[in-house]
């Protein structure tokens, strides 16, 4: 009797563990907002963005205020 | 068997809440806190205290200020990007002396007394002095920087402050719309000196970018140098070959630009940080 529960209780825990580590291993990794997922792609969005932003823009000023 | 299947069931109800709770836990690490935000909301306006929303709305302000400014000195670590920041605070100084000169004109010939916004502009233009005389290559390049922008923002609001005490909303409105597409030659010239900066800058990050692809299109570059082709142009053909390269060297390209902006933001911030800490960026003028 107490053989068969701990060994259930066994096969709970390794169930656990593997839900668990099967979850952390396998949920997308976010950078700025922005996912990518494990395989090593990446969303087009998220490297535009990124390279977009090491370009400056001609025409944007730096902001003091109004004078009126 | 009865006490197996009930011990069973007690454990996978347990397991389930355990799951529950953490997964709540990291929902409100991620969203903050919103009920405490509105809780403080709502005892502001319980107690009617606009002076605490005023005040409030100026810390917000003066954060985005700041993050603005932090966001600014990102470039700042060469010669290039402090010279392409101070050409533009220039300018912005520029545009402020102007129309805060066509503003005085406009008073005077309303009989309004402008003895306290020349002085005003008196100081701001010592500050445009101050911005040029700034050497782009010294290494406390950024701090001038911030010290000088904050003067000039410092100055703005109070002049800005002054003509709202003198005049009626009315007339705020018409100087306001007259002062709207005002320019003049100075202000030109600094356009196309920050123009032509910005574009030599751009060209050098293209130039590092192709450096981390393992292409170089120079056409592209001197076309872009010389104004035959817009940014905008250059950023497309740029996707469009990173488009067409496999998705472990799109992953390393991105990898690498984001090391670097993560690397700038982090320089940017802790030389804020250090200025703040230290008292160097707050400038003279009226703060309040």
């Amino acid at each position: 009797m107490n053989k068969k529960i701990i060994s259930l209780l066994f096969l709970l825990i390794l169930l656990v563990s593997v839900t668990v580590s099967y979850a952390y291993f396998n949920q997308p990794t976010t950078i700025d907002n922005h996912q990518t997922d494990s395989g090593g792609d990446i969303n087009q969005d998220t490297l535009t963005t990124e390279i977009d932003s090491t370009f400056l823009n001609e025409t944007q000023g730096i902001e003091i205020g109004e004078m009126i | 068997m009865k006490k197996i299947v009930n011990l069973f069931l007690v454990l996978v109800l347990m397991t389930s809440f355990v799951s529950l709770a953490f997964a709540d836990e990291a929902d409100d690490d991620y969203q903050g806190n919103p009920e405490d935000e509105n809780g403080a909301h709502d005892q502001v306006n319980e107690t009617g205290s606009h002076q605490n929303d005023s005040s409030e709305n100026e810390t917000e302000h003066d954060d985005s200020f700041n993050n603005e400014t932090e966001h600014e000195i990102e470039i700042m670590n060469n010669s290039l990007g402090a010279r392409i920041r101070l050409l533009q605070l220039e300018k912005a100084i520029l545009t402020n002396l102007l129309k805060g000169t066509m503003a005085v004109q406009v008073l005077q010939g309303l009989e309004v007394n402008t003895t306290q916004l020349e002085a005003i502009l008196a100081d701001l233009r010592d500050v445009l002095d101050a911005v040029r005389a700034a050497d782009p290559a010294a290494n406390d390049s950024v701090q001038i920087f911030v010290q000088l922008k904050n003067e000039t923002r410092n100055l703005t609001k109070e002049f800005r402050e002054t003509i709202r005490a003198l005049l009626d909303d009315e007339t705020i409105r018409e100087i306001k719309e007259r002062l709207r597409n005002m320019t003049s030659d100075e202000l030109q010239n600094c356009s196309q000196k920050i123009q032509k900066w910005i574009r030599h800058f751009n060209r050098n990050q293209l130039y590092r970018l192709y450096g981390i692809i393992g292409e170089t299109n120079t056409t592209l570059l001197n076309q872009y140098l010389n104004g035959n082709i817009t940014l905008d142009q250059v950023k497309l053909q740029l996707h469009k070959m990173i488009n067409q390269m496999t998705k472990e060297k799109r992953y390393m390209i991105f990898s690498e630009v984001k090391e670097e902006n993560i690397k700038k933001k982090i320089q940017a911030h802790e030389s804020f940080d250090d200025m703040e800490h230290h008292g160097g960026g707050n400038g003279h003028g009226k703060q309040d």
